[in-house]
C-alpha cells in the first residue's frame, strides 16, 4: 500500500470527506518525503483547524480527531475530559497517624 | 447518640443476648443428655460446646426475623417515616468504583440512574464520578470508550467524570479515599454504587433530604433488592433475597438502632465526617490478618459511629438495587474474599470506642464464616464418637466394686426431636416472611399463593442442598486465612456466566471424594449413624451435577415460564429497570476500526485521541527512563503488538506522547509490520456511522 492510500485510509476511518481527503493528502505528501513523515504533516494540517492555545501540536490535532469521532465540538471535549478543580484535603485520621 | 437511643440500644441488646444466650445453654444441656451414655467425656463435652455455639449462633439469625416480622407489620422500618422537605442546595457526588468491569454495563447503570435523576429536576445537585481501578490495559481503554459514548449520548450538561488511578492501593477503600482527597471537600454527601447498583432518582433525593434533616447522621444504607438474574442459582438466590431480605434487615435495623450495617454500595454517606474519621490503616503484621482491611465497609461504618455519627440502615426504602453472583462458584468465589476481610475483623472487635452494636456486626461476619468449621467440627466429632462406640466394647463395671452394670443408653427420639427443633429454628424465619406477605397481600408479587409457596419449598430444597458444599468451602476459607493465606483481588462475576463440567469437577471433586471416604467408614462401623450423615454427604456426593446444571440459563428461564421463583420487580418493573432495559438496548458506539482494547488505544484515530486527552502531562523524566521509552517504541514497532507484555502496554498507556508517537508511526508502517499492527483492509470501516450520519463541512 502506497502511503498515499494509507493517509486515504486515515482519514477515511475518521470519515472525512472524499474531497478533503485528497486535498489533505495532497498537502501531506507535497514534500515527497517517504516514510512516517506524511503522517507528521497530517498532524499538523489537523492541528491547524484547532485553535491556537489548545496545547503542543500533537495536542490539538488529538483534540481535532476527537471531535471528529465524537461529533462534538473541540471545546465540548475539553470540558468533558477535564475533571472538576482538585481542593485536595487529606483523610484526617491519616494524617494524625503520620 | 440521643439518650433515648441510647437506652434503646441498650435493652434491645441486652434482651437479645438473653434471648440467645439462654436457649443456647439449654440446648446444649440437652445435647449432653441426647448423647450416648455412658460416653466419653471430653468428646461429650466438645460435642455439647461446638452445638451450643452453633445454636446460639442460628438463634440470633431467628430473633433477628421475629424482630424484623413485628416491625414490618407496623411500618416501623424506617428510622423517619416522615418525608423530610426538600431543601436542595447541597452538593452530591455519585460514585461508582471499578475494577475490571464490564464498562458498557457499568455505563448502562450510570446512564440510568442519570435519566431516572433527570426526571426529579434536582440534577443541578449531582455529579458523577466513574472512579477506575482497572490495571488491565484493554479494559481500561474499553472503559474509557464506554463513558466517552455515555458522554456523547447525555446532554452537554452532563457531569459525568472519569479517574482511573495508577496505583490501586488500599483497593475500593483506597479508591474511595483518594476520591475524597481530590473532590471531597467539594461535595456534602456522596453516594457509593457498585459497578452493579442502581438508584432511582426519587430514592437519591430523598437520601439527600433526609441528610439534611437529620444532621447527625452519617450514613444511610438502603435494602438493595437483586435483580436480573437468569441462571437458575441466581433467580432461586434473587427470590430468596427479595422475600426474606427485607424482613432480616428490618430485624437488623430494630436491633441495632443507630449503629446499624454499612455494606459498601447504595449508601449515602456524609463526606467531612467520612474524611475526618474513615481513613482506614494498614493493620500491622503479615499474612491474612495484616495489611489491607480487605471488607473495609463495616470497619467504615463502626468508625462513624465511634465518631458519634448516626449510621442508619434503612430497609423501608425502595428503589435500590444490585445484581449478584449467577453461578454457585462465583458466590464461593466473593465468599473467599470476604471470608477473609470478616475474619481480619477479629483485630479489630475489642478496638477502643466502638459501639457495642458494630462489635456484634464484627462478630457477626466471622461467625457467618467460622461457624461452617463448627458445623464440619460438629459432624466429625459426632463421627468419631460413633466410630469409638464401634469399636470400644461398652465397660459394663466402670468403677471396681459395681453391685450393678451400667447399661449404654441413648435416647434416638430425642435426637430426632433435637434435630426437628434445629431445623425449625432454621426454617421458622422463612416462615414468618411468607406470612408477613400474606397478612401484606402481596402474593400476585410473587406470582401467586401457589408460586410463593412451591418457590418456598423447592428454594428451602435447594438451600439445604447447597449449605453442606457452602459448609466445606467455608470452612476451607477460614483454614487457608487462619493459615496466613491471602487473597487476592479478582474482578466479580456477574451476568450470565455458567459453571463449566471441567471447573465444577475441578472445585467440587474433593467434596465427592470425602463424603464417599466418610460415608463409606460410617457405613461399615455405624449404618444407622449413616443415614443421619446423608443430607451432608449426599450434598457433596451430587455437587458437581447440582453445580453445573443451576448455573445454567435453560433451568432458570424454565422456572421463570412455571412462574416459579418471581420477584415483584419481574412482576411489575419498576420505572427505573424500565429505563435500564431502554438504555441497554441502544447499540454500542461505532467505532473507526474494529480493533478493541490496547490495541485501539495505539492505532484507532478516536480512542488513540481519548485516551490521550484523559491522560496529564508526563512531567520531567531521566535521561534513562527517556532512552527505555524510546527503546520500547522501537521494539514495538519492530515486533508489533504481540511481543508487548501486560507491564509495556500499560507503560505505554500511561505515557501521552510516547502514545501519539506510536500512533503516527504504526499508521506510517508498511508491509508485514503495518499489518503486524493495523487491520486488514478488508476489516477497515470506510467510515464510522455516526460519523457519515451528520458529516459536516469537512
Amino acid at each position: 500500500m502506497t502511503v498515499r492510500a494509507q493517509l486515504r485510509t486515515y482519514l477515511a476511518v475518521l470519515g472525512v470527506a472524499d474531497e478533503w481527503q485528497t486535498r489533505w493528502v495532497d498537502l501531506a505528501t507535497d514534500l515527497g518525503v517517504p516514510g512516517g513523515q506524511p503522517f507528521l504533516q497530517l498532524q499538523a494540517l489537523m492541528a491547524r483547524e484547532v485553535a491556537a492555545g489548545e496545547g503542543d501540536e500533537a495536542a490539538r490535532a488529538a483534540l481535532w480527531r476527537l471531535s471528529r469521532w465524537l461529533q462534538v465540538s473541540p471545546g465540548a471535549i475539553e470540558a468533558m475530559v477535564t475533571p472538576p478543580p482538585l481542593e485536595r484535603r487529606s483523610m484526617a485520621s491519616e494524617r494524625r497517624r503520620r | 447518640m440521643a439518650g433515648n437511643d441510647r437506652w434503646a440500644s441498650f435493652w434491645r441488646g441486652g434482651l437479645l443476648a438473653l434471648l440467645v444466650l439462654m436457649p443456647s445453654v439449654v440446648a446444649s444441656q440437652f445435647m449432653l443428655q441426647v448423647l450416648p451414655h455412658p460416653g466419653f467425656l471430653i468428646l461429650n463435652g466438645a460435642l455439647a460446646t461446638v452445638f451450643g455455639l452453633l445454636f446460639g449462633w442460628i438463634s440470633i439469625g431467628l430473633w433477628i426475623s421475629v424482630a424484623g416480622a413485628l416491625v414490618l407489620l407496623w411500618h416501623r422500618a424506617s428510622t423517619d417515616r416522615s418525608d423530610p422537605v426538600a431543601m436542595g442546595g447541597a452538593r452530591t457526588a455519585l460514585v461508582m468504583p471499578v475494577f475490571r468491569e464490564d464498562p458498557i454495563r457499568v455505563c448502562a447503570g450510570l446512564e440510568t440512574v442519570y435519566r431516572s435523576l433527570a426526571g426529579t429536576g434536582r440534577m443541578a445537585e449531582f455529579d458523577f464520578f466513574i472512579l477506575s481501578d482497572s490495571n488491565d490495559p484493554d479494559v481500561l481503554v474499553e472503559e474509557e470508550v464506554a463513558w466517552a459514548a455515555l458522554c456523547a449520548r447525555l446532554p452537554p450538561s452532563a457531569r459525568v467524570f472519569y479517574r482511573r488511578r495508577r496505583s490501586n492501593i488500599k483497593r475500593k477503600s483506597g479508591n474511595i479515599a483518594d476520591f475524597c482527597r481530590r473532590w471531597g471537600a467539594r461535595y456534602r454527601y456522596m453516594v457509593v454504587l457498585d459497578a452493579d447498583s442502581l438508584m432511582s432518582g426519587p430514592l437519591l433525593t430523598r437520601l439527600v433530604d433526609k441528610m439534611e434533616a437529620h444532621p447527625a447522621v452519617g450514613l444511610i444504607q438502603t435494602l438493595p433488592a437483586t435483580i436480573h438474574q437468569h441462571t437458575l442459582f441466581g433467580r432461586v438466590q434473587q427470590f430468596a433475597n427479595r422475600l426474606y431480605g427485607p424482613v432480616f434487615a428490618a430485624g437488623l435495623h430494630f436491633w441495632h438502632v443507630g449503629a446499624g450495617h454499612y455494606w459498601g454500595h447504595n449508601a449515602i454517606i456524609r463526606v467531612e465526617p467520612f474524611m475526618r474519621h474513615c481513613g482506614l490503616p494498614r493493620l500491622p503484621g503479615g499474612g491474612a490478618f495484616g495489611g489491607e482491611i480487605m471488607s473495609h465497609d463495616f470497619v467504615e461504618g463502626a468508625l462513624l459511629r465511634r465518631a458519634g455519627w448516626g449510621v442508619w440502615l434503612e430497609p423501608g426504602l425502595e428503589g435500590s438495587y444490585e445484581e449478584a453472583p449467577p453461578t454457585l462458584l462465583d458466590e464461593l468465589k466473593r465468599d473467599r474474599r470476604w471470608a477473609q476481610g470478616n475474619m481480619q475483623h477479629g483485630r479489630l472487635i475489642f478496638a477502643r470506642g466502638l459501639a457495642a452494636a458494630h462489635r456484634v456486626v464484627f462478630l457477626n461476619g466471622i461467625m457467618s464464616y467460622v461457624s461452617s468449621l463448627l458445623w464440619l467440627l460438629l459432624l466429625a466429632l459426632s463421627s468419631i464418637e460413633v466410630v469409638f462406640h464401634a469399636l470400644v466394647p461398652p465397660s459394663y463395671f466402670p468403677r471396681a466394686h459395681m453391685l450393678f452394670p451400667i447399661w449404654p443408653v441413648w435416647h434416638p427420639h430425642w435426637a430426632l426431636m433435637l434435630f426437628w427443633f434445629t431445623v425449625a429454628i432454621l426454617f421458622l424465619p422463612k416462615l414468618m416472611a411468607v406470612l408477613l406477605v400474606l397478612i401484606r397481600r402481596q402474593t400476585r408479587s410473587f406470582g401467586g399463593f401457589i408460586p410463593l409457596v412451591s418457590g418456598v419449598f423447592l428454594e428451602s430444597l435447594l438451600s439445604a442442598l447447597l449449605a453442606p458444599v457452602r459448609m466445606l468451602f467455608h470452612t476451607v476459607f477460614v483454614v487457608s486465612v487462619l493459615a496466613g493465606r491471602k487473597t487476592h483481588w479478582g474482578p466479580q462475576a456477574r451476568g450470565d456466566a455458567s459453571t463449566s463440567w471441567r471447573q465444577a469437577l475441578r472445585y467440587h471433586s474433593g467434596g465427592t471424594i470425602l463424603a464417599i471416604a466418610w460415608g463409606s467408614a460410617i457405613y461399615l462401623l455405624s449404618p444407622a449413624y449413616f443415614w443421619w450423615l446423608m443430607p451432608v454427604m449426599g450434598a457433596w456426593l451430587i455437587a458437581i451435577p447440582v453445580s453445573v446444571w443451576i448455573s445454567r440459563v435453560g433451568p432458570g428461564r424454565a422456572a421463570r415460564r412455571l412462574g416459579l421463583f418471581l420477584t415483584p420487580e419481574e412482576r411489575q418493573p419498576p420505572p427505573l429497570l424500565a429505563i435500564f432495559a431502554q438504555v441497554r438496548a441502544t447499540p454500542p458506539p461505532a467505532r473507526c476500526t474494529p480493533l478493541r482494547g490496547f490495541l485501539a488505544a495505539v492505532v484507532d484515530p478516536g480512542v488513540n485521541a481519548l485516551h490521550c486527552a484523559l491522560l496529564r502531562g508526563r512531567g520531567t523524566r531521566s535521561e534513562g527512563a527517556e532512552l527505555a521509552r524510546r527503546q520500547l517504541v522501537l521494539n514495538a514497532l519492530k515486533g508489533g503488538p504481540q511481543t508487548l507484555d501486560t507491564a509495556d502496554r500499560l507503560r505505554l498507556l500511561t505515557d501521552r506522547e510516547t502514545l501519539m508517537v506510536l500512533h503516527w508511526r504504526v499508521w506510517g508502517l508498511r508491509g508485514v509490520r503495518a499489518r503486524n499492527w493495523l487491520p486488514a483492509e478488508g476489516e477497515r470501516p470506510v467510515s464510522p456511522v455516526w460519523v457519515t450520519v451528520a458529516q459536516a463541512s469537512v
